[in-house]
This record gives structure tokens, C-alpha cells and sequence, in this order.
């Protein structure tokens, strides 16, 4: 491992650069930090266009068939800049979409897990550097089918994030779903391929190449988070992946595997059948349902961390929240029927999915009281980073308890592809893990560049984005009681929520504010990047390893070799003075080594 | 400042439970934002479990709600008095909060899969013990319901069967069977006042039944993406007397015969 | 303090960022409609005339002489938003502007409660504003929506070239049309209903007057040269120069006569015989059918519509090559002249399947009637070749189609029974 000099942050100090240099050292690098950085960027840069879809889908909830901005006179400017229903479908398709594969799992994974996994266990860089250059890069051809997807009218696909056939598998049932659908297929298969590439490489990193003395008990939990994480993509996506390839195959190649026989959809010519659309569904959802606890857990990782750094108290409950994790991931692929209990499929499936169901709550439950526990008599500094991660529990509990409305089988009977459904998934993916993104970018933002990112914008942007937030998720709640369901351009002409309109307008108010506060955050963290103040190595007085190298780190990250002599979570440990204890730091004298886990 | 965030978190709790209380109580700013009016002999058995989930989940909303509020205000790095609580956990503690939780989802769960059941997976049966037949077959297509009527002599797919699209009646106090099914791509047959969903899926055909116990005219909506349409698929459920129905269909019946042109608008 | 300062940078930066986003947003905000050209018409009305000319006396129509037909167009017939009822005789009891208001315009409500944007809402995605069949959802539909604007209507119950009456628009809207992407609009309001089919008409009327100001001014440039103007439509225009305005107002009157007529118009309908359902009355329709119908030469003699594959209607002829040719050849004048101006790719027109159970023009024993007697509108569907008793025995023979054994799908796949 090359040795770093300290002031040679990016690895070449100030000599001048040719182009080839240049391209190795920050376009595919194989530097995981690089990589991180690569991965962050982009993802925020696709969370900006997936919040303006999803403003589009407001906008016509709240304003039915008026003009819409911008994009009214681009699109639709003979019809008065209304837009089209086709329209209104590749919105929430395409929102769904970015959101989803574009931005919460590259960040978590991509972004977070690249940045952190070898520096929170000591190593110099991944196990597979090249591996994991391309993991980024193939992000890159999924981008552009994406945005091949936008090109022609409709302006995206159009059968839903969920991609049901035959809606999505006949290319004449639906506008979106002629080429669009094709480069929509495409594009996710690649993110999945870029998604077990970057898992591979976290097992295998997380297993081989911790310091020493960093035995699995002692990993901080945002790894563990990461490490749990990487196996369910591993597991999960080889179906997702298989189910792609089928429906690419029953659109293109006249294979019939989720189309039955005879259908005639819009008068198109008679397809080749013999297939069952509930066997897409078996198979998306066996991948999809893992994945949202892909998208939950690196999230609740990393809210571990920060809740025990600000509150200076150790993590209550360790172990069982490292059980927390596993009992999640694993109950997480035996409940995909929960969102199938009116499919269509065997009733007697809804018995056992719903036990199942119900029974992954627990641990949800117990992480929940765990971090209760955690700031339970502890010394909470209310920074930025903790008020993203406090408010991580509080709507994590909003998220997680309505989630036991849908487990109850026969209630799901009614709040099935209603709001509230639309409710729950939103406050655990942005009340929740979205937060969580957040309150880790402020985290982790002095250890990336060297500089903190402002205070007090930073708390505008928390409050801002808390507020708003409540304002525009909370009340689906109440839609969804009603019956209001998802995915209709114009709800209003039902006698049953014709009187919802109110209550979707004010939802609008509340997501434009929402959207509006992200510029305070988008205008800190590029001005922090290159004019906030410097930091040193450990700004926070945090215990992990990643405080022991350099803000930035350099190339190969550490300048010492770590020795860990304990877990990272023992602040005000009666062993010292000052109430932190880093990992790295010899016990003082007299005093027995800790035992080899963090109990 | 700190204690202003703890009053900020404080909220969560104070409004999510107004917000319910304000939606639950018919009258006020939310009225008539709650569940709306159930007329099927079956449906209120989904209410009360509803209901029975939301109490017992308000019940923890509050409680954890208030435990992070007043830990964030006693806790205050500013305001805090007492030594930090220097430990790594609890394993009785972890024990009673994996227990309890667990046996009460357990309840929850077998509690309601008589619910279930009886929704799903029993249909009708008349005097008999035979299967009751269907009333009416629902077709579902882009971007309409299709209706086919067991007509006169009260068995579907016969030569008398009466087409008609969108109005769907059907007469009160009677147990109805349905048969669902799709031409084209999924769809979904929900019925909000009669807690009746159920995707129809294209090559299968399926059956829904209910007892609707209140005349009316109700919601027939489509609840599965089926194209740019979907929000189109707006039918209506007209529940009538026993009388009205009857004279509904023979009108129906006269109607599909017809051999003159008709000059007033039909209805 | 620095980080004071550093506050204020950022939140004046996003201060300046918020401005630029909301400057952005409101450009837009324009919710206006607007006609657009019927450009295909006057394009193919100038391809055929320039046909039959040397080299050197084509004809080309100028954009100003587009912009008066539009002038003289709004003159008459106002905006898509604020629609007129042209000042011609029988307009105004033809057409009620309290429909045309509630269906015209943005979607919403007006003062009085009453709503507004009809149109737009439930039809002019696919139907298009100026109602040419266009709309941004058109291009996805099989077959496409009707174009209005040549003033025909495929299902009604008047005789073969008179226009649709109020009554037959309305079944249209009550019953859709099966088989298409024509839903049935029957649960919204009545009152809402009526205001569609005035406006539809309005749009019709429009459309009619626009393709006859486009053919008369073409005439004018044939025979005068130099691109004439058809009126002077400015304000200080002179009463001669005006001239112009009252051949556009022969033209309306001519098509507003021509709605006002269908009533009268209805189809002669004899009375069935009895037992017009007999097998004997099936057998008899069957023989006609095969026989001195004509019906085999399209409909094919298995009734699966396989008897002609190279069919064009009405609103397609104008896109595609001259009668005669194969499709292949036709669609290729197609693809010379109009692919990529904004028009929709002509289908041919496939002769009905009629042992599907699927009728789209309704399937009650008189819709089915005017199809037999007076053929469909607009297509090849000629009517006039069966009449009276045996018109009915044929009618027989058609509603018992679906129902033999050979119709129905094998096995358990009896779902598929109503398709195309």
C-alpha cells in the first residue's frame, strides 16, 4: 500500500497534470473515495430530476388539466399546456423510476458505502478497485436509456415503476410502452448489474480487509448496515435481472411468458401467449421487496452512528440491533406476497404472507426502541446531523406503523394502490431514508472535503424540509383512509373524492416548498465545498476510524496503520477523560484491553 | 435551542393524532375525510379492524412520540443536570420489547384471517350448498366496464344475456355474485362503499360477492394502472329495490332488442 | 464571524437561485388554446391541382393567404376558448352558447358554478383541439379518433349523406363505441353530455367551412394567378373588399343547413317481419350474405373480414396515393408528401369481423339496421343494397354469428368474447 503524505490531499499536490493523468485520476479512478464522490454527485443531480416529476404529478393533482408550467408550452402548447393522461403516466412511472434506482440505492450503496466501507474498517481501498470502477461507470450507459426512455412522446414509459404486464409487455396497451419501455428495461437491468458489482465488492471487502484488532463485533453499524445490504442485492437482484431479460424477450423476440393467450390490447396484432402476468409480479416483487430494505438499512446504519456521536452515549443494544438488521434481511424475502394480496393469486397465500409480514415489524420495532434507549440519558448536541438523524426515528416510526395497516390483509383489501399506500412509502424512503441522506452528507461532508458545511443553513434546510415534509406526506394518510387511489390523472370525477381536492392542494403547496428548501442545501454544500471552513481530521469528536485519516484522505486513506482496541461506540467510557474514545486509541495504562466485542 | 427542537419533534406527535381525531369526527375542517359510508354486509369487518390497528398503533405513536420528546428536552447538552447513562444496553429490556411486540403482531395476524377468509375464499352458496351463480359478469377493458346480465333466464352466457356498459346494477339485501374478468390488461374491480377490491387478471376469470344493505348510487373505480385511461374507468353502482331492479333489466332487455330508432335520450 | 458570513453568502445565493427558479416557472403559465391549420387538406388540394399544370404554372399558397382563411375562420367561428356561433341563419337555434361555454375554454369552473373546459378535459387529447382527430394520445390508438372536421359521423341513424342528428352523437357518448378507444361517457351529467355535442358540432361546422375557404381560395389562386386575398378581414376594411366575408358566409350557411336537416333526414325503417329471428330468417340472411349482398367481396365468406385488406376511408384517401394502386405503392405517396408534418401515420381500414360480438356502432337490432341499409358513413360500407324484409333476414343472420359453435374460442378462453 502506497504510504500518503498528509498535505498531498489529492494525491498530486501542485504539480501540473497531462489529460491522461487527469482522466485516471478523477474520471476512472479506482480510488473508492473518487468513486464515492462520482456515485454522490450524480445521484444528487437525479434526486433534483425525480423531485421535479414528482412536482409535475402534483401539480396535476391539485390543478387538474391546467397549464402547466414550463413544460405546458414545450409539450402541449396547441392543447393550452395541459398535459396529456399518456403523460401523467410516464410521470409517475418515471419518478418512481429515478427515485428508486437512480437515486436512493446509488446513494446509499454507491455513494455512501463506497466513501465509507474502507475507511470505517481501516483499509486502504476496496478489495476489487477495478470491479468497482465499473460499477460506477455502468451507471453511465443505464443513464443514457433512461433518458432515451424521455425522448419520444410520451416522454417516458408509462406502466408504472412496477412494470405489470401485459401492460408493459404488449407494446400497443399503453403509450409508454413502446420503446420507451424497451430503454426502461434496459436502463434498470444496467443498474442492477452496477448494483451487484458494488456488492461483491462490500462482502468481500467487509469480510477480508478489516485492521486488526476489528473484529465483526466491533464494526460500526453502518457497515454492518452495508454488509447485510450487499448480501440481499446479491440474492435479490439475479431475479430481477432474470425477469427483466424476460419481458425484453415477450416484447421483442415473441416469447410468452407473462402473456396469456388471445388478448387483443388496442387492437394490436394477436401476441404469442400462454404465459401469467402474475409471474412477473412473483418475481419483481421477490426482487422488489428486498429492495426496500436495500434502501432502508444502510440509512438506519448510518443514523446508528450519528445518534451515539451526538448523543455521547454508546449504542444501546448493539448486538441486537446487529440481529435487527440480519432478522429484517432475512424476513425481507419471505413477505413479496404483501404486495400481491389482491393480485389475484391464491388466497391462501395471503394468510401466510400476512404472519410473515406482521412478523418483520419486530425488529423494526426493537431498532426503533434501541435508539430511544441510545439518547436515554445521554448529552445530545443538536447539530445538524442529529436533527436529520432524530427525525430519521421519528417518521421512521410514522413509516413503519402504517406499514402494519397493509400487513392486515384484509384492510389491504381497501388501502390497496390507495395514498396510503402512497403515505407509508414515503415517509420511510424520505422521511426516512431520504433524511438519513441528508444528516450523513452534513456527517460526512468534513471527512470528503476537508471543510463543514454551514450550520445555520443547515438547520433552515431541517426545519424547512421537516415542516414541509409532514405537510405534504402526512395527509395521504388521510386520502388513502378515503379510498383515494394512486396512479389517476384525474381523480376528481368520482363522486367518492370529488371534495379531496382541497386537501391535494395544500399537499402541492407543502411539495413545492419541499422542493424549494433542497436549494438552501444545494447552494451550502457547493459554496462549502470549495469556501467552508477547514476542519481537521475529527471535527465532531467521533470514535470511528474514518476520523483517524485526513479530511480529505489521500490516496490509500491512511497515514498510520489502524490497531483497533475497541468498538466504536464508547463515548464517555469512564476508561478516559474526554468523552469520546476512538477505536484507535491504546487503552491507557492499567486498564484491560475490551473484550473483542462491543457488548 | 435545543429545547426548540425537542418542542419540534413534540409536534409529531400533537398533530398526527389531531389530524386523525380531526378526521375520524365527522363535521370540522376534515369532514367527511375518513372511510367512506359502508353498505356491504361484509365490509364492517374491515372497518373495525381498521379502526382496531389505527388505536393500537396511535397508542405506540404516542407513547414513542413522547418518550423522544422528553428524552431530547431532559438531554439537552445545554440543560442537563445528570451524568450520562453510560451503558451498552439491557438484555431483559431487549427481551420484554422483542416479546411483547411479537405476540401482539402474532394476534393481530390470526386474528384476522377469518376476515379473510371470508372475503376471499368463500363464496356464496345458496339453500342448497351449491355455489350461488353470478349476477353479472364485469368485463373490464381499456377504458370502460363491460356488463353482461344473466337476462331472464338468470344463467350467464346464454342467448338472452343483456349488454350494457358502466351502470352496473344490482338489488339490494340480496348476496350478489360477480364474475370478474379482463380483455386486455390488468385492471382492478374496487367498489370503496362496499370494501370490495380485486385485480382482474387477463386469461382468468375470478368472482367477487357481497350484500349491499343500502340503496344508492356508488363508485365503480379501476385500482390497477391500465393505461393512459385508468382514471377514466369511472363506473357507476347503482344498488336498487328488488322492484327497480327488475323493471331495470326488463328495460335493459327491451332496450338491446330494439327495432325502431329512438328519439328520446336513453338512460 | 465567519460563520456568519457565510450564512448570509449562502442564503443570499439561495435567495438568487429561488428567483431564477420562479421567474422560470411562471414563463410558462400561458393557458391558452389555439386552432391549428388544416395544412394536409390544402396541401394535397394544391398537389392535385399543380398535377395537372405545366411546370411553370404551379400553384403555391402563400402565408398570408393561410393567415386570412384563419382571420376570416376567427372572424366566424371566434377561439377554442371563446367560441362564437357564426351570425348565419339556423345557427343560433342549432347551437346553444351556454353549451359552447361550459365545453370551451380551460378546465374549471365558471362564476356560476357551472363547468367550464368540458372539451378539454374529456375529449381533446385525443380528438385535438380544433377536433382533427389529433391529439397527443391519437398517435397511440387503434384505430385513430375521429377527425370532425369533414363534417362525417360513422354511426347514426339519418340517411347515407346527411349529418348525424343530436340523438346518434349522444348514443355515441352513452354506449362508446366497443372495440375502440371510445369509452362511454354515460355517468357524467346529462347537461355535460349536451354541451359536448354542441361544441363537437361547432367544431364539425368549423372544420367543414375551413376545407371549403381553403379549396375556394385555391380556386381563386388557379384561375386569378398572384395570390389573392379572399377578404380584406382589417378594420378599415371597404364594404367590397369585405366581399370576401360573405362567400365564407354562403359556405357556412350551406353546412349549418345541412345540420339542421338531419332530423328530417332519418332513415326509412320497415317493420321486421315476425319471427324475423326464426332459423328460417337466419338461413335466408345467410344466403343473401353470400349472395346478392356483396357482403363476401369484403367481409369474406367466413365473415372473419378477410375479404379485402387494402381498404382506405374517407379521412385516409386524402393522405394516400390515387385509388388503384396497392396499399404499398399508396402509403409511399404517403411517406413523400406527409410523413413528418404533424399528420398520422393512414391504416388500412379492415373490413369488421363480425363473428366476434363486437359491434361498434352499437349492437341493437336497429343500429345494426342502418349499418345494412344505409352503409357507414366515410367508408367502404355501401349501403342501399339490401332493403326491407330482407335487410332483417340478413340482420338475423349477423346477431346469430357470434353464437355458433365455430365463433367461440376453444377450451376455457370464453373470456375473449368480445374483441376488435
Amino acid at each position: 500500500m502506497t504510504a500518503v503524505t498528509v498535505d498531498d490531499a489529492h494525491g498530486h499536490g501542485h504539480h501540473a497534470m497531462t489529460l491522461r493523468q487527469f482522466i485516471n485520476t478523477y474520471v476512472f479512478s479506482k480510488d473508492h473515495k473518487i468513486i464515492g464522490l462520482q456515485f454522490l454527485f450524480t445521484t444528487l443531480l437525479w434526486f433534483l430530476v425525480g423531485g421535479l416529476l414528482a412536482l409535475g404529478i402534483r401539480w396535476q393533482l391539485a390543478f387538474p388539466w391546467q397549464s402547466v408550467p414550463v413544460i405546458g408550452n414545450l409539450l402541449f402548447a396547441a392543447e393550452g399546456g395541459q398535459m396529456s393522461p399518456e403523460f401523467y403516466t410516464t410521470l409517475f412511472t418515471m419518478h418512481a423510476t429515478v427515485m428508486i434506482f437512480f437515486v436512493i440505492i446509488p446513494i446509499l450503496a454507491g455513494a455512501f458505502g463506497n466513501y465509507l466501507i474502507p475507511l470505517m474498517i481501516g483499509a486502504d481501498d476496496m478489495a476489487f478497485p477495478t470491479l468497482n470502477m465499473l460499477s460506477y461507470w455502468f451507471m453511465w450507459p443505464a443513464f443514457f436509456c433512461i433518458i432515451m426512455s424521455f425522448m419520444n412522446p410520451p416522454y417516458g414509459a408509462g406502466a408504472g415503476w412496477t412494470s405489470y404486464p401485459p401492460l408493459s409487455s404488449v407494446s400497443a396497451a399503453a403509450p409508454g410502452s413502446a420503446s420507451a419501455q424497451t430503454w426502461w428495461l434496459l436502463a434498470v437491468t444496467l443498474v442492477g448489474v452496477s448494483s451487484m458489482m458494488g456488492s461483491v465488492n462490500y462482502m468481500t471487502t467487509i469480510l477480508q480487509m478489516r485492521a486488526p484488532g476489528l473484529t465483526m463485533f466491533r464494526l460500526p453499524l453502518t457497515i454492518w448496515a452495508m454488509f447485510i445490504t450487499a448480501i440481499l442485492q446479491a440474492f435479490a437482484l439475479p431475479v430481477l435481472t432474470a425477469a427483466g431479460f424476460m419481458q425484453i424477450f415477450d416484447r421483442m423476440a415473441g416469447s410468452g411468458f407473462f402473456v396469456p393467450e388471445g388478448l387483443v390490447i388496442n387492437n394490436a396484432d394477436a401476441e404469442s401467449g400462454g404465459g401469467q402476468p402474475l409471474l412477473w409480479q412473483h418475481l419483481f416483487w421477490f426482487y422488489s421487496h428486498p429492495a426496500v430494505y436495500i434502501m432502508i438499512l444502510p440509512a438506519m446504519g448510518m443514523v446508528s452512528d450519528i445518534l451515539a456521536c451526538f448523543a455521547r452515549k454508546p449504542i444501546f443494544g448493539y448486538k441486537p440491533m446487529v440481529y435487527s438488521i440480519s432478522g429484517i434481511a432475512g424476513l425481507g424475502f419471505i413477505v413479496w406476497g404483501h404486495h400481491m394480496f389482491v393480485s389475484g393469486m391464491n388466497p391462501m397465500l395471503g394468510l401466510t404472507f400476512m404472519v410473515a409480514t406482521m412478523m418483520i415489524a419486530l425488529p423494526s420495532a426493537v431498532k426503533v426502541f434501541n435508539w430511544l434507549g441510545t439518547i436515554w440519558g445521554g448529552d445530545i448536541k443538536f447539530t445538524t446531523p442529529m436533527l436529520f438523524a432524530l427525525s430519521f426515528v421519528s417518521m421512521f416510526v410514522i413509516g413503519g406503523l402504517s406499514g402494519i395497516f397493509m400487513a392486515a390483509t384484509p384492510v389491504d383489501i381497501f388501502i390497496h394502490d390507495t395514498y396510503f399506500i402512497v403515505a407509508h412509502f414515503h415517509y420511510v424512503l424520505f422521511s426516512g431514508t431520504a433524511m438519513a441522506v441528508f444528516g450523513s452528507i452534513y456527517f460526512w461532508f468534513p471527512k470528503m472535503f476537508g471543510r463543514k458545511m454551514n450550520e445555520t443553513a443547515g438547520k433552515w434546510h431541517f426545519f424547512l424540509t421537516f415542516t414541509f415534509l409532514n405537510g405534504t406526506f402526512f395527509l395521504m394518510h388521510i386520502l388513502g383512509a378515503v379510498g383515494f387511489p394512486r396512479r389517476l390523472a384525474d381523480p376528481y370525477h368520482y363522486a367518492t373524492f370529488k371534495h379531496l381536492l382541497p386537501m391535494n392542494q395544500f399537499i402541492t403547496y407543502c411539495a413545492i416548498g419541499m422542493v424549494a428548501s433542497q436549494v438552501i442545501f444545494a447552494a451550502n454544500f457547493f459554496y462549502s465545498i470549495f469556501k467552508g471552513p477547514k476542519v481537521g481530521r475529527n471535527p465532531w469528536n467521533a470514535n470511528g476510524l474514518e476520523w483517524m485519516a485526513p479530511s480529505p484522505p489521500g490516496h490509500g486513506n491512511f497515514d498510520f496503520q489502524p490497531i483497533v482496541y475497541r468498538g466504536p461506540y464508547e463515548y464517555n467510557s469512564p476508561e478516559v477523560e474526554t468523552d469520546f474514545y476512538p477505536q484507535t486509541q491504546p487503552p491507557p495504562d492499567g486498564v484491560e484491553p475490551a473484550a473483542d466485542e462491543a457488548h | 435551542m435545543g429545547r426548540l427542537w425537542s418542542l419540534l419533534f413534540l409536534t409529531v406527535p400533537i398533530l398526527g393524532v389531531a389530524i386523525f381525531v380531526l378526521a375520524v369526527i365527522p363535521g370540522g375542517v376534515f369532514d367527511d375525510h375518513w372511510l367512506p359510508v359502508n353498505i356491504n354486509e361484509h365490509g364492517q369487518i374491515i372497518d373495525d379492524l381498521f379502526m382496531f390497528i389505527l388505536y393500537l398503533t396511535g397508542v405506540i405513536f404516542i407513547a414513542t412520540g413522547i418518550l423522544m420528546f422528553w428524552f431530547l428536552w431532559k438531554y439537552d447538552t445545554e440543560k442537563r443536570t445528570e451524568p450520562v447513562k453510560f451503558t451498552h444496553g439491557s438484555h431483559t429490556i431487549e427481551i420484554i420489547w422483542s416479546i411483547l411486540p411479537a405476540a401482539t403482531l402474532l394476534f393481530i395476524a390470526i386474528y384476522q384471517m377469518d376476515a379473510w377468509a371470508s372475503h376471499k375464499m368463500e363464496p356464496p352458496v345458496d339453500d342448497h350448498g351449491d355455489p350461488k351463480p353470478a349476477l353479472v359478469e364485469v368485463t373490464g377493458r381499456q377504458f370502460e366496464w363491460r356488463l353482461r346480465y344473466a337476462g331472464r333466464d338468470g344463467e350467464l352466457y346464454t342467448k338472452d344475456d343483456i349488454f350494457t356498459v358502466n351502470d352496473l346494477h344490482v338489488p339490494v339485501n340480496e348476496q350478489i355474485v360477480i364474475v370478474i374478468k379482463s380483455q386486455d390488461v390488468l385492471h382492478s374491480f374496487f367498489l370503496p362503499n362496499l370494501r370490495i377490491k380485486q385485480d382482474i387478471i387477463p386469461g382468468m376469470k375470478q368472482q367477487v360477492w357481497f350484500q349491499a344493505n343500502q340503496i344508492g348510487q356508488y363508485d365503480l373505480v379501476c385500482a390497477e394502472l391500465c393505461g393512459w385511461g385508468h382514471y377514466k374507468m369511472r363506473g357507476r353502482l347503482w344498488v336498487d329495490s328488488a322492484d327497480d331492479f327488475a323493471k331495470w333489466l326488463e328495460q335493459a332487455e327491451q332496450e338491446q332488442n330494439s327495432t325502431e330508432i329512438a328519439s328520446a335520450s336513453q338512460e | 464571524m465567519q460563520s456568519m458570513e457565510s450564512a448570509t453568502r449562502t442564503i443570499s445565493s439561495t435567495l438568487w437561485c429561488g428567483l431564477l427558479l420562479v421567474v422560470l416557472a411562471v414563463a410558462g403559465c400561458d393557458g391558452t388554446a389555439y386552432f391549428q391549420f388544416n395544412h394536409a387538406y390544402l396541401d394535397r388540394q394544391v398537389l392535385d391541382t399543380n398535377n395537372g399544370r405545366p411546370d411553370d404554372a404551379q400553384i403555391t399558397i402563400s402565408d398570408e393567404q393561410e393567415e386570412n382563411v384563419s382571420e376570416i375562420l376567427q372572424a366566424a367561428f371566434g377561439t377554442p376558448d371563446a367560441p362564437i356561433i357564426p351570425g348565419v341563419e339556423g345557427a343560433a337555434d342549432l347551437l346553444d352558447q351556454e353549451f359552447l361555454d361550459m365545453a370551451a375554454g380551460p378546465v374549471g369552473r365558471r362564476e356560476d358554478g357551472s363547468p367550464r373546459g368540458l372539451y378539454r378535459q374529456h375529449c381533446a387529447h385525443c380528438h385535438g383541439v380544433s377536433g382533427d382527430g389529433m391529439g397527443p394520445t391519437a398517435e397511440f390508438l387503434k384505430p385513430y379518433p375521429r377527425d370532425y372536421r369533414k363534417g362525417i359521423f360513422k354511426f347514426k341513424h339519418t340517411v347515407l349523406g346527411a349529418k348525424p342528428r343530436k340523438e346518434d352523437l349522444r348514443q355515441v357518448l352513452m354506449e362508446g363505441i366497443p372495440g375502440t378507444a371510445m369509452p362511454s361517457f354515460r355517468v357524467y351529467d346529462s347537461q355535460e353530455l349536451d354541451a359536448i355535442i354542441d361544441y363537437v358540432i361547432y367544431l364539425a361546422i368549423r372544420g367543414d367551412v375551413e376545407r371549403q375557404l381553403e379549396a375556394t381560395i385555391l380556386q381563386k389562386t388557379a384561375d386569378e394567378g398572384d395570390n389573392p386575398l379572399l377578404a380584406d378581414t382589417s378594420a378599415n376594411a371597404s364594404a367590397e373588399d369585405r366581399e370576401g366575408l360573405l362567400d365564407a358566409k354562403d359556405i357556412i350557411s350551406d353546412v349549418v343547413t345541412s345540420w339542421t336537416e338531419a332530423n328530417d333526414s332519418l332513415m326509412p325503417v320497415t317493420e321486421p317481419p315476425a319471427n324475423w329471428q326464426s332459423d328460417e330468417s337466419i338461413a335466408l340472411g345467410r344466403e343473401i350474405f353470400l349472395g346478392t349482398g356483396g357482403c363476401v367481396a369484403c367481409h369474406g365468406k367466413t365473415a372473419l373480414g378477410d375479404g379485402n385488406p387494402d381498404l382506405f376511408d374517407t379521412w385516409t384517401e386524402e393522405l394516400v396515393g390515387a385509388k388503384g394502386q396497392s396499399t404499398t405503392a399508396r402509403l409511399e405517396f404517403y411517406d413523400e408528401h406527409f410523413a413528418g408534418t404533424g399528420t398520422l401515420k393512414p391504416r388500412n381500414q379492415r373490413p369488421r369481423n363480425l363473428r366476434l360480438g363486437s359491434f361498434r356502432g352499437g349492437r341493437r337490432p336497429i343500429d345494426i339496421y342502418s349499418r345494412v341499409t344505409q352503409g357507414i358513413a366515410g367508408t367502404e360500407m355501401p349501403g342501399g343494397k339490401v332493403k326491407g324484409d330482407d335487410a332483417w333476414a340478413v340482420i338475423a343472420y349477423i346477431l346469430s354469428l357470434p353464437e355458433e359453435v365455430i365463433s367461440k374460442p376453444s377450451g376455457d378462453l370464453d373470456f375473449q368474447r368480445e374483441r376488435n
